[in-house]
């Protein structure tokens, strides 16, 4: 029997891989990684110093980058912070304009917001129905004006994978620059920031089986040669974000990029054979809503939304799976998700809606367990409402 | 994977938990009655709605059941009037104390408006009484 609640929580945060803790322990008891990377002086301040930039290295390695291109930050969401705001920051002169999508994690959208409320312009695309930016959108939003685009890989609610090589064609072609968020995609999809002409990038430790605390951003070094930093202090990281950086965290991070880089495919397909199961035992009711497009989503993540059932009667029913209402960031919240919204979805249908999302431990037995608690659930709930509803089940 | 004590809801009291679970008198009337009331409120459109159905012999409510569109909490609440007001008279149906009930089910301030709700629900099986009675 599989203890309760059961994990599908896996889009929030991931659970900490063995190896990435031995790593990390390693880190915090050997007696001469103690050190500061930054006292380079001594050997103490040097071990630390290999282990940074070995960690540097292996996240460089995942994405295609070379390691002086790498900046540690404290997750994507500082990442996008200073990706956004420092480049725009920086580019001021050149032009005030930036593009992005209503569908972007909060970290982007407020981002954008701030610098809105600065003088600059902002314009926000639109998804279609299945959360999916037409390069041709962001072709067509581009002036004389505009610095930078910012569009993620994956969509963190509801896992649609955007077109970023063809976005990120434009882009250059244009000479903007273009920041992608790769929180959800750096653990399951393949990223080469030369080949999908990224400029910056975003990626978050516990995403993929790291620690939390620690990110890293990615900066082309001829096209992004500085951004203006958030933070002032002691100059690390080129002065770009300053502050000691946690030898333990980075090492974890470098630790989790690595495993990712030679796992991923073999998980990936195991996950997303899990997901179709669940959306497959799921989808079979009447009245539940993929959100999304079926054709380009991560494997990861599922989200649906389920006709004539009230949303907080539906994740109290559901509450033997760690699932989330939207996203973790929003989960607290009573407004419904604004990029459920973004697609179309009434407030109704955006508060009863789930995301499912799986990870290497997720197995067959747990989503069998979570499509018979679904079924029940909505059962239960249609056999409360009035008749008009119950004529969906 | 560590076992967590699942029935730690927070913001779900016991009651409401139990309620949810397993609510009692639940859908339409079924038997024959001397008079049957029903009485509706909320829009489903705004998250909550409820319609009450009251079977009457004698003055007396015999059976009482609900259907509901509605949180947690609106459902627990719907759950234990019906049981309730089931064998009270009819004019019971304006002496619910809702400040009491809100108590016992630990209704978060921001959700008494629920209750209000559903106080017009019995409010109009009272009304459709007294128009079969005057009628």
């Amino acid at each position: 029997m599989i203890p309760a609640p059961i994990y599908f929580d896996y889009a929030a945060t991931t659970p900490v891989d063995a190896d990435v803790v031995r790593v990390m322990s390693d880190c915090l008891t050997d007696t001469r990684a103690f050190g500061n990377s930054a006292s380079a002086l001594h050997a103490f301040g040097r071990e630390a110093e290999v282990r940074v930039a070995r960690a540097r290295e292996q996240v460089a390695t995942l994405i295609g980058a070379a390691a002086h291109e790498i900046i540690w930050t404290s997750g994507a969401t500082e990442a996008d912070n200073l990706a956004i705001i420092g480049a725009a920051r920086f580019r001021e002169s050149f032009g005030k304009h930036i593009v992005t999508s209503a569908s972007e994690h909060p970290a982007v959208l407020d981002a954008c917001r701030y610098l809105g409320k600065q003088g600059f312009d902002v314009t926000v695309l639109q998804p279609d129905a299945t959360g999916i930016i037409d390069p041709a959108q962001v072709a067509a939003a581009l002036t004389e004006a505009t610095t930078l685009v910012s569009i993620m890989h994956v969509n963190n609610e509801i896992g649609v994978i955007q077109d970023i090589a063809a976005i990120g064609a434009v882009c250059r072609e244009r000479g903007v620059l273009f920041h992608v968020d790769a929180a959800q995609s750096a653990c399951h999809l393949p990223i080469d920031v030369v080949a999908q002409s990224i400029d910056l990038l975003s990626i978050s430790a516990q995403k993929m089986y790291g620690p939390k605390g620690v990110g890293a951003l990615y900066l082309n070094h001829e096209r992004v040669r500085r951004v203006e930093p958030l933070m002032f202090g002691g100059g690390q990281e080129r002065g770009l974000r300053p502050g000691t950086v946690p030898t333990h965290q980075v090492a974890g991070m470098g630790e989790a990029c690595r495993l990712v880089h030679v796992d991923r495919l073999a998980d990936d397909e195991r996950i997303a054979v899990l997901r179709d199961r669940l959306w497959a035992g799921i989808g079979s009711l009447a009245g539940v809503l993929l959100n999304g497009n079926s054709e380009r989503w991560v494997s990861h993540i599922l989200n649906v939304s389920v006709v004539g059932v009230e949303g907080e009667s539906l994740h109290f029913g559901l509450r033997d799976l760690a699932v989330s209402a939207g996203s973790a960031c929003t989960t607290r919240s009573d407004v419904p998700s604004a990029v459920l919204r973004s697609l179309g979805r009434s407030d109704q249908l955006a508060r009863a809606s789930v995301r499912f999302s799986f990870g290497r431990p997720t197995t067959e037995e747990e989503i069998d367990v979570a499509i018979e608690i679904f079924h029940r659930v909505v059962a239960k709930l249609r056999s409360l409402t009035p008749t008009s509803v119950q004529a969906l089940a | 994977m560590n076992d967590l004590d699942v029935n730690d809801s927070p913001g779900y009291s016991a009651l409401v938990a139990e309620h949810f679970e397993q609510p009692g008198n639940v859908g339409m009337l079924t038997g024959h009655y001397e008079i049957m009331l029903c009485g509706a409120a909320g829009q489903r459109e705004h998250g909550t709605e409820v319609i009450f159905h009251a079977g009457i012999d004698n003055a007396l409510i015999v059976a009482m059941t609900f259907q509901v569109f509605g949180c947690p909490h609106t459902i627990a609440a719907c759950s234990i009037l019906a049981e309730r007001l089931t064998g009270r008279p009819v004019e019971s149906l304006n002496e619910v104390r809702f400040n009491e009930l809100a108590a016992s089910l630990d209704l978060p301030i921001e959700k008494m408006g629920r209750l209000l709700i559903i106080e017009d629900a019995l409010r109009k099986c009272r009304v459709a009484w007294d128009n079969r009675r005057l009628g």
